[in-house]
Protein backbone atom coordinates (compact mmCIF):
# COMPACT_ATOMS: atom_id res chain seq x y z
CA UNK A 1 0.00 0.00 0.00
CA UNK A 2 1.15 3.40 -0.94
CA UNK A 3 0.56 5.72 1.64
CA UNK A 4 2.13 8.82 0.41
CA UNK A 5 0.90 9.38 -3.20
CA UNK A 6 -2.86 10.04 -2.18
CA UNK A 7 -1.68 12.19 0.80
CA UNK A 8 0.61 13.97 -2.00
CA UNK A 9 -2.28 13.63 -3.98
CA UNK A 10 -4.79 15.70 -1.78
CA UNK A 11 -2.15 18.48 -0.62
CA UNK A 12 -1.33 19.30 -4.00
CA UNK A 13 -4.94 19.34 -4.85
CA UNK A 14 -5.70 21.64 -1.52
CA UNK A 15 -3.28 23.53 -2.52
CA UNK A 16 -3.76 24.37 -6.60
CA UNK A 17 -7.75 24.88 -5.60
CA UNK A 18 -6.92 27.28 -2.75
CA UNK A 19 -4.71 29.32 -5.40
CA UNK A 20 -6.96 29.54 -7.58
CA UNK A 21 -9.75 30.21 -5.11
CA UNK A 22 -7.75 33.04 -4.10
CA UNK A 23 -7.49 34.15 -7.71
CA UNK A 24 -10.61 33.76 -8.49
CA UNK A 25 -12.43 34.77 -5.06
CA UNK A 26 -10.62 37.58 -4.16
CA UNK A 27 -11.99 39.93 -6.84
CA UNK A 28 -15.57 38.06 -6.52
CA UNK A 29 -15.37 38.40 -2.99
CA UNK A 30 -14.26 42.30 -3.03
CA UNK A 31 -17.08 42.97 -6.30
CA UNK A 32 -19.93 41.38 -3.82
CA UNK A 33 -18.27 43.85 -0.49
CA UNK A 34 -19.28 46.93 -2.81
CA UNK A 35 -22.30 46.27 -5.23
CA UNK A 36 -25.38 47.74 -4.68
CA UNK A 37 -26.27 45.54 -7.67
CA UNK A 38 -29.98 43.48 -7.31
CA UNK A 39 -28.40 40.73 -8.34
CA UNK A 40 -26.08 40.32 -5.52
CA UNK A 41 -28.38 37.89 -3.90
CA UNK A 42 -28.61 35.61 -6.17
CA UNK A 43 -24.89 35.50 -6.62
CA UNK A 44 -24.63 35.03 -2.85
CA UNK A 45 -27.14 32.17 -2.75
CA UNK A 46 -25.25 30.54 -5.67
CA UNK A 47 -21.69 30.48 -3.95
CA UNK A 48 -23.44 29.09 -0.36
CA UNK A 49 -25.39 26.45 -1.80
CA UNK A 50 -22.11 24.20 -1.45
CA UNK A 51 -22.17 25.09 2.37
CA UNK A 52 -26.27 23.12 2.26
CA UNK A 53 -26.20 20.89 -0.58
CA UNK A 54 -24.75 16.86 -0.11
CA UNK A 55 -21.77 16.48 -1.41
CA UNK A 56 -23.17 13.84 -3.73
CA UNK A 57 -25.69 16.40 -5.37
CA UNK A 58 -23.04 18.73 -6.31
CA UNK A 59 -20.84 16.26 -7.77
CA UNK A 60 -23.71 14.99 -9.55
CA UNK A 61 -24.22 18.05 -11.08
CA UNK A 62 -20.59 18.70 -11.88
CA UNK A 63 -19.84 15.54 -13.16
CA UNK A 64 -23.07 16.18 -15.97
CA UNK A 65 -21.13 19.32 -16.70
CA UNK A 66 -17.95 17.94 -17.48
CA UNK A 67 -18.55 14.90 -18.74
CA UNK A 68 -17.73 13.93 -21.73
CA UNK A 69 -21.54 15.13 -23.14
CA UNK A 70 -21.30 18.11 -20.63
CA UNK A 71 -20.94 21.52 -22.16
CA UNK A 72 -17.89 22.30 -20.16
CA UNK A 73 -16.49 18.80 -20.90
CA UNK A 74 -16.90 18.98 -24.62
CA UNK A 75 -14.96 22.26 -24.57
CA UNK A 76 -11.76 21.62 -22.20
CA UNK A 77 -11.55 18.06 -24.50
CA UNK A 78 -11.46 20.73 -27.96
CA UNK A 79 -8.77 22.57 -26.11
CA UNK A 80 -6.96 20.44 -24.57
CA UNK A 81 -7.62 17.01 -26.65
CA UNK A 82 -8.66 15.15 -23.30
CA UNK A 83 -11.54 14.77 -20.86
CA UNK A 84 -12.42 16.41 -18.19
CA UNK A 85 -13.74 14.01 -15.61
CA UNK A 86 -12.01 11.65 -13.86
CA UNK A 87 -9.06 13.50 -14.34
CA UNK A 88 -6.92 15.79 -11.86
CA UNK A 89 -8.00 19.19 -13.68
CA UNK A 90 -11.54 17.53 -12.71
CA UNK A 91 -10.66 16.89 -9.29
CA UNK A 92 -9.87 20.52 -9.25
CA UNK A 93 -12.85 21.75 -11.14
CA UNK A 94 -15.15 20.15 -8.73
CA UNK A 95 -12.86 21.04 -6.02
CA UNK A 96 -12.72 24.70 -6.65
CA UNK A 97 -17.22 24.91 -6.81
CA UNK A 98 -17.17 22.60 -3.51
CA UNK A 99 -15.19 25.37 -1.19
CA UNK A 100 -15.63 28.22 -3.06
CA UNK A 101 -18.24 29.64 0.14
CA UNK A 102 -15.38 29.05 2.59
CA UNK A 103 -12.92 31.13 0.58
CA UNK A 104 -15.76 33.93 -0.50
CA UNK A 105 -17.33 34.51 2.84
CA UNK A 106 -14.52 35.09 5.50
CA UNK A 107 -12.90 37.10 2.62
CA UNK A 108 -15.72 39.12 2.03
CA UNK A 109 -16.62 39.72 5.25
CA UNK A 110 -13.02 41.43 6.05
CA UNK A 111 -13.68 43.54 3.04
CA UNK A 112 -16.84 45.16 4.12
CA UNK A 113 -15.33 45.45 7.72
CA UNK A 114 -12.69 47.82 6.31
CA UNK A 115 -13.33 51.24 7.25
CA UNK A 116 -15.32 52.96 3.99
CA UNK A 117 -12.94 56.17 5.05
CA UNK A 118 -9.89 54.68 4.43
CA UNK A 119 -10.57 53.62 1.32
CA UNK A 120 -12.21 57.29 0.31
CA UNK A 121 -9.06 59.30 2.50
CA UNK A 122 -6.54 56.90 -0.09
CA UNK A 123 -8.51 58.22 -3.23
CA UNK A 124 -8.58 62.00 -2.22
CA UNK A 125 -4.48 61.00 -2.00
CA UNK A 126 -4.09 60.87 -5.63
CA UNK A 127 -4.04 56.93 -5.49
CA UNK A 128 -5.90 54.42 -7.98
CA UNK A 129 -8.92 52.26 -6.86
CA UNK A 130 -6.05 49.36 -7.67
CA UNK A 131 -3.71 50.43 -5.85
CA UNK A 132 -6.11 51.67 -2.50
CA UNK A 133 -7.43 47.61 -3.21
CA UNK A 134 -3.36 46.86 -2.99
CA UNK A 135 -2.26 48.81 0.06
CA UNK A 136 -4.93 49.38 2.44
CA UNK A 137 -8.31 46.96 2.02
CA UNK A 138 -5.77 43.66 1.23
CA UNK A 139 -3.54 44.49 4.28
CA UNK A 140 -6.36 45.23 6.56
CA UNK A 141 -8.25 42.29 5.41
CA UNK A 142 -5.25 39.77 6.30
CA UNK A 143 -7.50 38.16 9.14
CA UNK A 144 -9.90 37.14 6.51
CA UNK A 145 -7.75 36.23 3.89
CA UNK A 146 -5.79 33.99 5.82
CA UNK A 147 -9.09 32.26 6.90
CA UNK A 148 -10.68 32.21 3.78
CA UNK A 149 -7.19 30.58 2.77
CA UNK A 150 -7.28 28.05 5.44
CA UNK A 151 -10.91 26.96 5.66
CA UNK A 152 -10.01 26.30 1.70
CA UNK A 153 -7.31 24.17 1.92
CA UNK A 154 -8.90 22.26 5.01
CA UNK A 155 -12.14 22.00 3.33
CA UNK A 156 -10.03 20.63 -0.01
CA UNK A 157 -8.07 18.44 1.62
CA UNK A 158 -11.39 16.68 3.82
CA UNK A 159 -13.50 16.33 0.77
CA UNK A 160 -14.90 13.01 -0.11
CA UNK A 161 -18.30 13.21 -2.21
CA UNK A 162 -17.33 15.20 -4.65
CA UNK A 163 -13.94 13.60 -5.27
CA UNK A 164 -15.57 10.26 -5.63
CA UNK A 165 -18.06 11.73 -8.05
CA UNK A 166 -16.09 14.01 -10.78
CA UNK A 167 -12.75 11.68 -10.42
CA UNK A 168 -14.02 8.42 -9.30
CA UNK A 169 -10.94 6.25 -7.62
CA UNK A 170 -7.48 5.97 -10.27
CA UNK A 171 -4.74 5.28 -8.29
CA UNK A 172 -1.95 8.51 -8.70
CA UNK A 173 -4.65 10.68 -10.92
CA UNK A 174 -7.61 11.10 -8.73
CA UNK A 175 -7.24 8.78 -5.46
CA UNK A 176 -7.15 11.24 -2.96
CA UNK A 177 -5.96 10.59 0.80
CA UNK A 178 -10.23 10.31 1.75
CA UNK A 179 -10.82 7.84 -1.01
CA UNK A 180 -7.42 6.05 -0.18
CA UNK A 181 -8.94 5.48 3.21
CA UNK A 182 -12.56 4.25 2.67
CA UNK A 183 -10.93 1.78 -0.30
CA UNK A 184 -8.69 0.66 3.11
CA UNK A 185 -11.83 0.49 5.11
CA UNK A 186 -13.81 -1.57 2.32
CA UNK A 187 -10.45 -4.02 2.13
CA UNK A 188 -10.62 -4.63 6.07
CA UNK A 189 -7.16 -3.50 6.08
CA UNK A 190 -7.86 -1.10 9.12
CA UNK A 191 -4.07 -0.76 10.02
CA UNK A 192 -3.40 0.95 6.32
CA UNK A 193 -6.61 3.05 6.95
CA UNK A 194 -5.65 4.18 10.25
CA UNK A 195 -1.83 5.02 8.64
CA UNK A 196 -3.13 7.55 6.06
CA UNK A 197 -5.71 8.45 8.57
CA UNK A 198 -3.68 9.56 11.50
CA UNK A 199 -1.18 11.20 8.70
CA UNK A 200 -4.42 13.35 7.38
CA UNK A 201 -5.09 14.33 11.02
CA UNK A 202 -1.39 15.26 11.86
CA UNK A 203 -1.09 17.39 8.27
CA UNK A 204 -4.77 19.44 8.80
CA UNK A 205 -3.84 20.02 12.58
CA UNK A 206 -0.54 21.11 11.81
CA UNK A 207 -1.81 23.31 9.04
CA UNK A 208 -4.22 24.67 11.08
CA UNK A 209 -1.99 25.31 14.10
CA UNK A 210 0.27 27.39 12.20
CA UNK A 211 -1.71 29.32 10.59
CA UNK A 212 -4.06 29.87 14.12
CA UNK A 213 -0.54 31.11 15.14
CA UNK A 214 0.42 33.00 12.59
CA UNK A 215 -2.96 34.64 12.89
CA UNK A 216 -3.00 35.65 16.04
CA UNK A 217 0.31 37.38 15.33
CA UNK A 218 -1.13 39.43 13.17
CA UNK A 219 -4.18 40.29 15.37
CA UNK A 220 -1.52 41.44 18.01
CA UNK A 221 0.66 43.64 15.25
CA UNK A 222 -2.98 45.08 14.28
CA UNK B 1 -2.39 77.55 -4.96
CA UNK B 2 -5.65 78.59 -6.42
CA UNK B 3 -8.82 79.92 -5.55
CA UNK B 4 -12.11 78.22 -6.62
CA UNK B 5 -15.65 79.47 -7.57
CA UNK B 6 -19.01 76.34 -6.46
CA UNK B 7 -21.78 76.06 -8.14
CA UNK B 8 -23.52 72.76 -6.40
CA UNK B 9 -26.29 71.02 -6.40
CA UNK B 10 -27.42 67.43 -5.16
CA UNK B 11 -30.77 66.36 -4.20
CA UNK B 12 -31.39 62.91 -1.70
CA UNK B 13 -34.65 61.27 -1.83
CA UNK B 14 -36.09 61.21 1.69
CA UNK B 15 -34.35 57.81 2.48
CA UNK B 16 -32.94 56.71 6.14
CA UNK B 17 -33.39 60.50 6.33
CA UNK B 18 -35.84 63.24 5.48
CA UNK B 19 -35.27 64.09 1.80
CA UNK B 20 -32.72 66.93 1.32
CA UNK B 21 -31.50 69.16 -1.59
CA UNK B 22 -28.64 71.41 -1.37
CA UNK B 23 -28.00 74.24 -3.94
CA UNK B 24 -25.30 75.91 -2.93
CA UNK B 25 -22.83 78.93 -4.77
CA UNK B 26 -19.80 80.17 -3.48
CA UNK B 27 -16.40 81.11 -3.58
CA UNK B 28 -13.10 80.02 -2.14
CA UNK B 29 -10.25 82.90 -2.12
CA UNK B 30 -6.69 81.66 -2.90
CA UNK B 31 -4.49 80.92 -0.06
CA UNK B 32 -7.33 81.35 2.71
CA UNK B 33 -9.24 79.08 5.07
CA UNK B 34 -12.62 79.08 4.27
CA UNK B 35 -15.12 78.11 6.95
CA UNK B 36 -18.35 77.18 5.81
CA UNK B 37 -20.47 77.56 9.01
CA UNK B 38 -24.18 76.04 9.55
CA UNK B 39 -26.15 74.03 11.70
CA UNK B 40 -25.96 70.04 11.93
CA UNK B 41 -27.68 68.71 8.75
CA UNK B 42 -27.02 71.93 6.63
CA UNK B 43 -25.45 70.27 4.25
CA UNK B 44 -21.31 71.07 5.53
CA UNK B 45 -19.76 67.29 4.75
CA UNK B 46 -22.04 66.88 1.69
CA UNK B 47 -19.99 70.26 0.12
CA UNK B 48 -17.14 68.39 1.20
CA UNK B 49 -17.31 64.91 -0.19
CA UNK B 50 -18.85 66.77 -3.64
CA UNK B 51 -15.58 69.24 -3.51
CA UNK B 52 -13.32 66.10 -3.04
CA UNK B 53 -14.82 64.44 -5.55
CA UNK B 54 -16.34 61.30 -3.45
CA UNK B 55 -19.88 61.87 -4.02
CA UNK B 56 -21.24 63.14 -7.71
CA UNK B 57 -23.03 66.30 -8.10
CA UNK B 58 -26.27 66.75 -10.34
CA UNK B 59 -25.85 70.14 -11.84
CA UNK B 60 -23.56 72.79 -11.26
CA UNK B 61 -19.41 73.49 -11.36
CA UNK B 62 -16.20 73.11 -9.33
CA UNK B 63 -13.53 75.38 -10.92
CA UNK B 64 -10.23 77.37 -10.76
CA UNK B 65 -8.26 79.41 -12.29
CA UNK B 66 -6.49 76.34 -14.15
CA UNK B 67 -8.85 73.79 -14.36
CA UNK B 68 -12.25 72.19 -13.89
CA UNK B 69 -13.13 69.68 -11.93
CA UNK B 70 -16.97 69.15 -12.23
CA UNK B 71 -19.02 70.49 -14.96
CA UNK B 72 -22.54 69.06 -15.32
CA UNK B 73 -23.13 70.96 -19.14
CA UNK B 74 -20.24 69.58 -20.20
CA UNK B 75 -20.23 65.86 -18.47
CA UNK B 76 -17.04 66.45 -16.69
CA UNK B 77 -16.41 65.11 -12.75
CA UNK B 78 -12.68 64.03 -12.29
CA UNK B 79 -12.17 61.11 -9.89
CA UNK B 80 -11.23 62.13 -6.09
CA UNK B 81 -7.33 60.86 -7.52
CA UNK B 82 -7.49 63.60 -10.10
CA UNK B 83 -8.73 66.32 -8.17
CA UNK B 84 -5.24 67.60 -5.89
CA UNK B 85 -7.17 67.32 -2.73
CA UNK B 86 -5.84 66.91 0.86
CA UNK B 87 -9.04 65.64 3.53
CA UNK B 88 -8.82 65.81 6.82
CA UNK B 89 -11.98 63.43 7.83
CA UNK B 90 -13.74 64.12 11.18
CA UNK B 91 -13.01 60.79 12.54
CA UNK B 92 -9.27 61.16 10.94
CA UNK B 93 -8.82 57.96 9.03
CA UNK B 94 -5.43 57.32 9.86
CA UNK B 95 -4.19 54.33 8.22
CA UNK B 96 -3.75 51.70 11.01
CA UNK B 97 -1.60 49.48 9.52
CA UNK B 98 0.92 52.18 8.96
CA UNK B 99 3.57 53.90 10.92
CA UNK B 100 3.51 57.70 11.67
CA UNK B 101 5.98 57.89 8.71
CA UNK B 102 3.97 56.03 6.21
CA UNK B 103 0.76 57.28 7.10
CA UNK B 104 2.95 60.68 5.49
CA UNK B 105 4.84 59.07 2.68
CA UNK B 106 1.56 57.56 1.52
CA UNK B 107 0.53 60.72 0.84
CA UNK B 108 3.95 62.72 -0.06
CA UNK B 109 5.89 59.84 -1.97
CA UNK B 110 8.44 57.42 -1.12
CA UNK B 111 10.83 60.35 -2.93
CA UNK B 112 9.91 62.93 -1.17
CA UNK B 113 11.24 61.53 2.21
CA UNK B 114 12.34 65.69 2.87
CA UNK B 115 8.82 66.99 3.27
CA UNK B 116 7.42 64.35 5.17
CA UNK B 117 10.68 64.92 7.59
CA UNK B 118 9.64 68.56 7.24
CA UNK B 119 6.34 67.90 7.89
CA UNK B 120 6.80 65.91 10.63
CA UNK B 121 8.95 68.25 12.43
CA UNK B 122 7.00 71.15 11.57
CA UNK B 123 3.84 68.90 13.67
CA UNK B 124 6.56 68.10 16.31
CA UNK B 125 5.72 64.27 15.72
CA UNK B 126 9.03 64.02 14.69
CA UNK B 127 10.22 62.13 17.26
CA UNK B 128 7.09 59.26 16.92
CA UNK B 129 7.57 58.79 13.51
CA UNK B 130 7.78 54.76 13.82
CA UNK B 131 4.90 54.95 15.93
CA UNK B 132 1.72 53.23 15.44
CA UNK B 133 -1.53 55.92 15.09
CA UNK B 134 -3.13 53.88 18.03
CA UNK B 135 -0.17 54.71 20.03
CA UNK B 136 -0.93 58.71 19.81
CA UNK B 137 -2.33 60.92 21.78
CA UNK B 138 -5.77 62.39 20.32
CA UNK B 139 -3.47 65.84 19.48
CA UNK B 140 -0.69 63.88 17.94
CA UNK B 141 -3.75 62.04 15.67
CA UNK B 142 -4.69 64.95 14.67
CA UNK B 143 -1.75 66.98 14.28
CA UNK B 144 -0.76 63.46 11.98
CA UNK B 145 -4.26 63.66 9.78
CA UNK B 146 -3.26 67.33 8.87
CA UNK B 147 0.68 66.66 8.11
CA UNK B 148 -0.73 63.49 6.19
CA UNK B 149 -3.15 66.12 4.34
CA UNK B 150 -0.56 68.10 3.66
CA UNK B 151 1.48 66.03 2.10
CA UNK B 152 0.77 66.07 -1.04
CA UNK B 153 0.55 69.98 -1.87
CA UNK B 154 -2.66 69.63 -2.24
CA UNK B 155 -4.51 72.62 -4.51
CA UNK B 156 -7.55 72.48 -1.83
CA UNK B 157 -7.80 71.19 1.69
CA UNK B 158 -10.60 69.84 3.51
CA UNK B 159 -11.36 70.11 6.84
CA UNK B 160 -14.30 68.66 8.53
CA UNK B 161 -15.43 69.63 11.89
CA UNK B 162 -11.30 68.67 12.21
CA UNK B 163 -11.55 69.66 16.53
CA UNK B 164 -14.99 68.36 17.15
CA UNK B 165 -14.51 65.80 19.38
CA UNK B 166 -11.16 67.58 21.04
CA UNK B 167 -11.32 69.31 24.70
CA UNK B 168 -11.94 73.12 25.37
CA UNK B 169 -7.39 73.27 25.94
CA UNK B 170 -6.52 70.84 22.63
CA UNK B 171 -8.90 72.91 20.63
CA UNK B 172 -7.01 75.97 21.74
CA UNK B 173 -4.18 74.45 20.66
CA UNK B 174 -4.36 73.11 17.60
CA UNK B 175 -6.07 76.44 15.96
CA UNK B 176 -2.78 78.06 17.06
CA UNK B 177 -1.18 75.41 15.20
CA UNK B 178 -3.52 75.48 12.09
CA UNK B 179 -2.81 78.91 11.79
CA UNK B 180 1.34 78.90 12.04
CA UNK B 181 1.08 75.95 9.52
CA UNK B 182 -1.30 78.03 7.28
CA UNK B 183 1.14 81.03 7.57
CA UNK B 184 3.80 78.93 6.66
CA UNK B 185 2.79 77.14 3.67
CA UNK B 186 -0.44 79.46 2.58
CA UNK B 187 -2.44 76.42 1.42
CA UNK B 188 -6.19 77.37 0.63
CA UNK B 189 -8.33 75.55 2.56
CA UNK B 190 -12.10 75.07 3.05
CA UNK B 191 -13.21 73.80 6.99
CA UNK B 192 -17.07 72.96 7.64
CA UNK B 193 -17.80 73.41 11.34
CA UNK B 194 -21.03 74.06 13.56
CA UNK B 195 -19.05 75.84 16.69
CA UNK B 196 -19.34 79.61 15.62
CA UNK B 197 -16.19 80.86 18.15
CA UNK B 198 -14.22 78.10 16.21
CA UNK B 199 -15.63 79.52 12.56
CA UNK B 200 -14.59 83.00 13.75
CA UNK B 201 -11.20 82.11 14.89
CA UNK B 202 -9.99 80.47 11.98
CA UNK B 203 -11.95 82.01 8.87
CA UNK B 204 -10.31 84.29 6.46
CA UNK B 205 -13.24 84.00 4.45
CA UNK B 206 -16.85 82.88 5.94
CA UNK B 207 -19.85 81.22 4.01
CA UNK B 208 -22.98 80.57 6.54
CA UNK B 209 -25.46 77.66 4.94
CA UNK B 210 -28.47 76.70 6.19
CA UNK B 211 -30.88 74.00 5.09
CA UNK B 212 -28.44 73.62 1.84
CA UNK B 213 -28.36 77.15 0.75
CA UNK B 214 -25.76 79.98 1.39
CA UNK B 215 -27.37 82.62 3.75
CA UNK B 216 -24.55 85.00 3.83
CA UNK B 217 -20.80 84.71 1.87
CA UNK B 218 -18.18 87.19 2.83
CA UNK B 219 -15.57 88.52 5.55
CA UNK B 220 -15.86 86.87 9.07
CA UNK B 221 -16.42 90.21 11.12
CA UNK B 222 -18.66 90.88 8.38
CA UNK B 223 -20.51 87.57 8.04
CA UNK B 224 -20.58 86.91 12.08
CA UNK B 225 -19.98 90.75 13.39
CA UNK B 226 -22.00 92.56 10.62
CA UNK B 227 -18.90 94.92 11.13
CA UNK B 228 -16.47 95.51 8.04
CA UNK B 229 -13.26 94.64 9.83
CA UNK B 230 -11.47 92.23 7.69
CA UNK B 231 -8.27 93.31 7.63
CA UNK B 232 -5.99 91.37 9.16
CA UNK B 233 -2.46 91.67 11.06
CA UNK B 234 -0.09 89.15 10.30
CA UNK B 235 3.93 89.26 10.21
CA UNK B 236 7.02 87.12 10.67
CA UNK B 237 9.25 89.47 13.44
CA UNK B 238 12.54 88.75 15.74
CA UNK B 239 11.52 88.52 19.50
CA UNK B 240 14.03 91.73 20.64
CA UNK B 241 13.07 91.89 24.35
CA UNK B 242 10.49 89.94 27.16
CA UNK B 243 8.66 91.82 30.17
CA UNK B 244 6.92 89.59 32.20
CA UNK B 245 4.11 90.19 35.15
CA UNK B 246 2.02 87.44 36.69
CA UNK B 247 0.06 86.97 33.74
CA UNK B 248 1.10 88.22 30.74
CA UNK B 249 4.17 88.70 29.16
CA UNK B 250 5.25 92.05 26.84
CA UNK B 251 6.95 90.58 23.83
CA UNK B 252 9.19 93.34 22.01
CA UNK B 253 9.58 92.04 18.41
CA UNK B 254 11.35 93.30 15.42
CA UNK B 255 9.95 92.76 11.73
CA UNK B 256 12.37 95.00 9.57
CA UNK B 257 12.55 98.45 10.70
CA UNK B 258 9.28 98.20 11.99
CA UNK B 259 9.41 97.64 15.89
CA UNK B 260 5.61 96.26 17.73
CA UNK B 261 5.05 95.14 21.04
CA UNK B 262 2.45 92.37 21.82
CA UNK B 263 1.50 90.76 25.04
CA UNK B 264 1.13 87.19 25.64
CA UNK B 265 -0.20 84.95 28.15
CA UNK B 266 3.05 83.56 29.74
CA UNK B 267 2.33 80.17 28.64
CA UNK B 268 2.70 80.96 25.41
CA UNK B 269 6.07 83.02 25.98
CA UNK B 270 7.08 80.23 28.31
CA UNK B 271 8.04 78.57 24.89
CA UNK B 272 9.65 81.32 23.35
CA UNK B 273 13.32 83.59 24.08
CA UNK B 274 14.67 86.70 23.13
CA UNK B 275 16.04 86.03 19.42
CA UNK B 276 13.52 83.66 18.18
CA UNK B 277 11.52 84.04 14.89
CA UNK B 278 8.37 84.34 15.25
CA UNK B 279 4.54 85.16 14.04
CA UNK B 280 2.26 87.74 14.88
CA UNK B 281 -1.26 87.02 14.06
CA UNK B 282 -4.37 89.30 14.80
CA UNK B 283 -7.45 90.13 13.65
CA UNK B 284 -7.56 93.90 13.29
CA UNK B 285 -10.57 94.42 15.52
CA UNK B 286 -8.32 92.40 18.79
CA UNK B 287 -4.72 94.17 18.05
CA UNK B 288 -2.84 96.18 20.39
CA UNK B 289 -0.66 98.12 19.07
CA UNK B 290 1.92 100.45 21.08
CA UNK B 291 4.07 103.44 19.73
CA UNK B 292 7.86 102.72 19.85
Amino acid sequence: MDVFQPIALSLKLSLVTTLLLFLFGIPLSYWLSVTCLKVKPLIEAVVALPIVLPPTVLGFYILLAIGSNGPLGKLFEALFDQGLAFSFAGLVFGSFFYSLPFAIQPIQSAFESVDRRLVEASWTMGKSKFETFIRIIIPLSKRGLITGGVLSFAHTMGEFGVVLMVGGNIPGVTKVASIAIYDEVQAMNYSGANIISLALLLLSFSVLLIVYMFNRKVVRAA
Amino acid sequence: MIGFDVDIKKSFPKGRGEAFSLDAAFSIPEGKITVIFGPSGSGKSTILRLLAGLEKGEHGRIQNSGKTWFDSAKGLDLSPKDRKTGYLFQDLALFPHLSVMQNILYTAGKRNLAKAEELLEMTQLGGLKDSSPDELSGGERQRLALARALAGSPDLLLLDEPFSALDRELKKKLYDELTKLHFSLGFTAVMVTHDMAEAYRLAEHAVILNKGRVTKEGPPEEVFLGKSLSTRIQLYAQVIAMESDEIHTLLTVKEGIRTFRVFVDNEEAGKIEIGDEVIVAAKASDALVFKV
